[in-house]
């Protein structure tokens, strides 16, 4: 038993950071009703401008607080240039062009930094704090801090805050947006601004975990968009419960079923998506779009 | 002195032309209502005033031309268009979507006032104020979005077809409330109607347009009392 519930322990860690990049890419579904494939390339290219930073001498935290501010305006940039020009396209143009975003932050990567394996410190110190039997990293803490940090502030800024319910009316409903007087093109950029700021954090919670490469993020989009689906694509308290589960069943079933092999275990994430999918369309946590006629 | 003013406007989609050379004012203070049948260009008339679709000639607010602008930035100088089809924020709350009606407003505390004054002019948007607009009846949706429109503090307040889908009693209190709202604030207000006779009762001046021209246009009672307009568009 106690196996088991340090697992799912161990799941949630991972889950946290599922889930960061989950709500990056329902922010980019929510504003522009873009299913972003090139989320997880964008943010390896911010732990990159972080491992830049911290190889010319700056201190790991003030290197990553730069990286995350220059993904902000990469994020903007990228909307303005090559995602508004399409965003009212067919869906098919519009997949077309994020699988061509990945490709190109990818290369990119390649490109300048090559694909050497680098490491990056984690800012979490390597402790471990002992409740009872269990075992709690200050890695695991501290990410799952980070995502309730997230969280906490994205809530804010959505309910509470002029900007985040313009982006909320934006989002809901374009040609009324603006006739309120809500900028909306500067909404839009602002979105994907945010969810590459965010993205970033993901990024630089997985840089230190794993190695970082330009195929870093391979793997962790998908089990992001696992997240973000089994939340319904709309729902940010959806992502952060995907990640979970996501996290968490993939912990057990590493544990479980170790026969699988570490190749294999990206199946599972992916049966998730297939199962919510069959069962549930809107995702657990989204809302049936009714249109009105 | 004219709050809004329309000086020969020709505005269409694409190649299709759909207004000629269409001139109408609305004065301080006053109510104009725009008539026509199906597709005789009333609602270009309001895209075009919201910067929702390109023309020629002029449109000037308050003695401003227009020009340039696009539907945000006229928005912000204070033209509130409340669209057909009413353009509510769906997954938005009542209260939120009236919050986000003041976005071009700074303050604050007026901003909450003025959210009561819509309760009290709308009592039934008070009872839902934190449900999702889109769960609303089409009556109650129409008075969100007249509410909306108001909570920009609009010079002028354009409303296309508010009483569509409507039934009838409740097209007389939404009547009853636009009166009461002109007379209360001084609100201008430009509304476009194909079912004329309450719309004319509560007007100053009426302007009818045919095919993308205006054929006709006067006080509304001189308006009402057209035979050709009684025939056509009052039923009597």
């Amino acid at each position: 038993m106690q196996y088991f519930f340090q697992q799912v322990i161990n799941g949630i860690g991972d889950g946290a950071i599922y889930a960061s990049l989950g709500l990056a890419l329902v922010l980019i579904y929510r504003t522009t009703n873009i299913a972003n494939f090139a989320k997880g390339e964008m943010a390896t290219v911010s732990a990159y401008l972080a491992w830049q930073g911290i190889s010319a001498g700056l201190s790991p935290g003030w290197a990553m607080l730069i990286a995350i501010v220059l993904s902000i305006v990469i994020g903007i940039v990228t909307y303005l240039l090559i995602v508004r020009p399409v965003q009212y396209k067919d869906e098919l143009t519009i997949i077309i062009v994020t699988l061509g975003l990945f490709l190109a932050f990818n290369s990119f990567s390649g490109a300048i930094w090559g694909f050497l394996q680098m490491s990056v410190p984690s800012l979490f110190p390597q402790a471990n704090l002992g409740i009872g039997t269990f075992r709690l990293s200050a890695d695991l803490l501290g990410t799952i801090a980070v995502l309730i940090a997230i969280s906490a502030s994205m809530y804010g800024l959505f309910q509470r805050t002029r900007l985040g319910i313009a982006l909320r009316a934006s989002a809901s409903n374009a040609t009324s947006a603006k006739l309120v007087g809500i900028p909306f093109t500067a909404m839009m950029a602002a979105g994907w601004g945010l969810a590459a700021g965010l993205g970033a954090i993901s990024g630089l919670l997985v840089a230190p975990k794993l190695t970082l490469d330009p195929n870093m993020m391979g793997s962790i989009i998908i089990y992001a968009f696992a997240a973000a689906v089994v939340g319904g694509l709309t729902s940010y308290r959806g992502a952060v419960v995907g990640g979970s589960v996501v996290g968490i069943s993939q912990a057990l079933s590493m544990a479980y079923l170790p026969w699988l092999g570490s190749d294999l275990q990206i199946l599972l994430p992916l049966l998730l998506i297939v199962a919510v999918l069959v069962a549930k369309p809107e995702g657990l946590f989204g809302s049936t779009v009714v249109a009105r006629v | 002195m004219n709050v809004l003013e329309l000086k020969d406007v020709s505005a269409g989609y694409g190649r299709i032309p759909v207004l000629h050379d269409v001139s109408l004012t609305v004065a301080e203070g006053s109510v104009a209502v725009l008539l026509g049948a199906n597709g005789a260009g009333k609602t270009t008339t309001l895209r075009a005033i919201s910067g929702m679709v390109r023309y020629r000639g002029r449109i000037l607010l308050d003695g401003q031309d227009l020009r340039g602008l696009g539907p945000d930035q006229i928005a912000r100088r204070g033209i509130a268009h409340g669209v057909e089809g009413r353009g509510t924020f769906t997954d938005l709350t009542v209260e939120d979507n009236l919050v986000v009606g003041a976005f071009r407003r700074r303050d604050k505390a007026q901003i909450a006032v003025d959210i009561e004054q819509v309760y009290t002019l709308f009592p039934r948007l008070r009872d839902r104020r934190k449900q999702k607009a889109g769960s609303l009846s089409g009556g109650e949706q129409q008075m969100l979005a007249v509410g909306r429109a108001l909570m920009l503090k609009p010079r002028v307040m354009l409303l296309d077809e508010p009483s569509l889908g409507l039934a009838p009693v409740i097209i007389d209190d939404l009547y009853d409330a636009l009166q009461r709202i002109n007379r209360t604030t001084g609100t201008a207000m430009l509304i476009v109607e194909q079912n004329a006779n309450l719309a004319l009762e509560i007007a100053h001046d009426a302007y009818v347009l045919e095919t993308g021209s205006m054929v006709l246009s006067g006080t509304a009672v001189d308006v009402a009392a057209d035979d050709g307009i009684r025939a056509a568009y009052l039923g009597h």
